[in-house]
């Protein structure tokens, strides 16, 4: 597994978006990415201690999947709204059941046009991951085995 | 309706020689499961989701005070309705046999602590290791199969444990490479690939593969497995080795090895189910007296599918 640990620049760039999107103050991870998305190990490992483990062991996955980084924008994965949901302040669209029924079916949701960005989705006190709103539509990226469709 | 071999039958009536208790046990292990889920209380609270599952008029019942986060579902669902519910979709509960809670319950992992689970997939027990620990600490949960590996990871994520490192190794190998880098921990949880006589309810296929050989076969691999993963123990760590099979080639001859080889001494554990002691003798082989200090889970004690659990310490 290839992971590379945040650098001081990075870590700071990533928290200065997750506030200025979200509200999230300084969330108490330990970030790195891999080839793919960012992630983070909540344990209390150091950074020289997990090192170590991933040079020497045939390490399949490492902490959990928090997001991607589109346009400048990072969108939070779905686990890591709920790890989060206590800190999320800013940009929650609230959809209602209809919509929920849809959204967790792996469609994308029809919105007001003047919304744009990355939005943490909420029914009810349920976080349901983030959709990116764009031209009147919300894109839905639920994972597909966490669709209700699929079973 | 599967017949069991006459084997399986006769060893069966040797573990439980009274005939009432046989005749239990055999009409147990024909019926469906209960359905048991577990709360993940990473992301909500026993209440919380009691009262969710309620609103969608699900009939909960918590049968352990302290352990809030148990939960059996009592009324007859849809085939599949516990799996698709959006509350197990975004990581709410667990789909998991109350025995096959009772090794991390044994294993009683504390936050901050590092952890070992060596035959890890699908996740059920390291899910619930990790909610125990609070996300904290650090989890190694490994396994050699591919398709098992992608299962766990993937139940991992839903449960949002993020404190865990995934590996891919032999497990003997992999205690080996850890051995071999100086690496101890707090809490090891070795629950071992089995012949898995105690799934039959859940998997009643088992009494057509189930054989002798395979049984003895699988003893050996447990003890290599057992020995490799207990010399990675801390002083004053705890080891639980567990199967969900009854037979004692895999479980009371494993740890009665195990305790000849490296001198961990077996601690009670407190388990919320019924459990009868160890076994003290099997085909002539006798064990050491504190045997009797595992446990024993059957299928018609409570109503659940077969389990052993071991806890070891070392001093």
């Amino acid at each position: 597994m290839w992971v590379r640990f945040l650098s001081k620049g990075k870590k700071k760039e990533l928290l200065r978006v997750l506030k200025k999107s979200f509200g999230i103050e300084k969330p108490p991870f330990l970030f790195f990415e891999t080839s793919k998305e960012t992630r983070i190990f909540t344990g209390s490992v150091s950074k020289d201690d997990l090192g170590m483990l991933v040079k020497n062991l045939r390490i399949q996955s490492m902490g959990l999947y928090f997001a991607k980084k589109e346009d400048g924008e990072f969108r939070l994965s779905l686990d890591a709204t709920h790890l989060l949901s206590k800190e999320i302040k800013k940009n929650i669209l609230e959809i209602s059941d209809e919509q929920k029924d849809k959204w967790m079916n792996g469609e994308n949701l029809e919105i007001d046009e003047s919304l744009k960005g990355i939005f943490i989705v909420k029914n009810k006190e349920d976080f349901l991951s983030s959709g990116k709103a764009s031209n009147g539509k919300l894109f839905n990226f639920i994972p597909k085995e966490r669709r209700t469709g699929n079973y | 309706m599967i017949t069991p071999k006459p084997l399986f039958e006769e060893r069966m009536r040797r573990l439980l020689p009274e005939e009432t208790d046989f005749a239990e046990f055999s009409k147990k292990i024909h019926e469906y499961p209960l359905n048991f889920i577990r709360c993940n209380t990473l992301k909500i609270s026993p209440v919380q989701l009691k009262k969710r599952l309620e609103e969608k008029e699900w009939k909960i019942k918590q049968p352990f005070s302290v352990h809030q986060e148990i939960m059996l579902v009592e009324n007859k669902l849809q085939p599949g309705e516990i799996g698709k519910a959006i509350e197990h979709l975004i990581g709410y509960y667990y789909v998991q046999e109350v025995s096959s809670m009772m090794p991390a319950l044994a294993l009683e992992p504390k936050p901050g602590e590092f952890v070992l689970d060596l035959c890890a997939s699908p996740g059920s027990k390291t899910t619930q290791i990790a909610a125990l620990m609070q996300n904290s600490g650090a989890i190694i949960a490994n396994d050699k199969a591919v398709d098992r590996i992608i299962a766990l990871c993937s139940n991992l994520e839903r449960c949002a444990v993020g404190n865990t490192i995934v590996t891919k190794e032999d497990a003997i190998f992999l205690c080996q490479k850890l051995d071999n880098l100086g690496i101890r921990f707090d809490k090891i949880l070795v629950d071992v690939p089995c012949s898995g006589e105690g799934n039959i309810r859940g998997n009643p296929k088992t009494l057509i593969t189930w054989s002798l050989g395979a049984i003895r076969q699988l003893s050996d691999l447990q003890k290599k497995i057992a020995i490799s993963a207990a010399a990675l123990l801390k002083k004053g760590g705890t080891m639980v080795y567990s199967t969900c099979t009854h037979a004692p080639e895999e479980n009371e001859a494993v740890v009665s090895f195990l305790m000849q080889k490296t001198g961990l001494k077996i601690e009670k554990a407190s388990l919320p189910l019924k459990c009868r002691p160890g076994i003290f003798e099997w085909e002539k082989r006798g064990f050491a007296e504190e045997i009797e200090n595992t446990c024993r889970i059957y299928p018609h004690d409570n109503d659940c599918e077969g389990f052993f659990v071991a806890k070891l310490k070392k001093e």
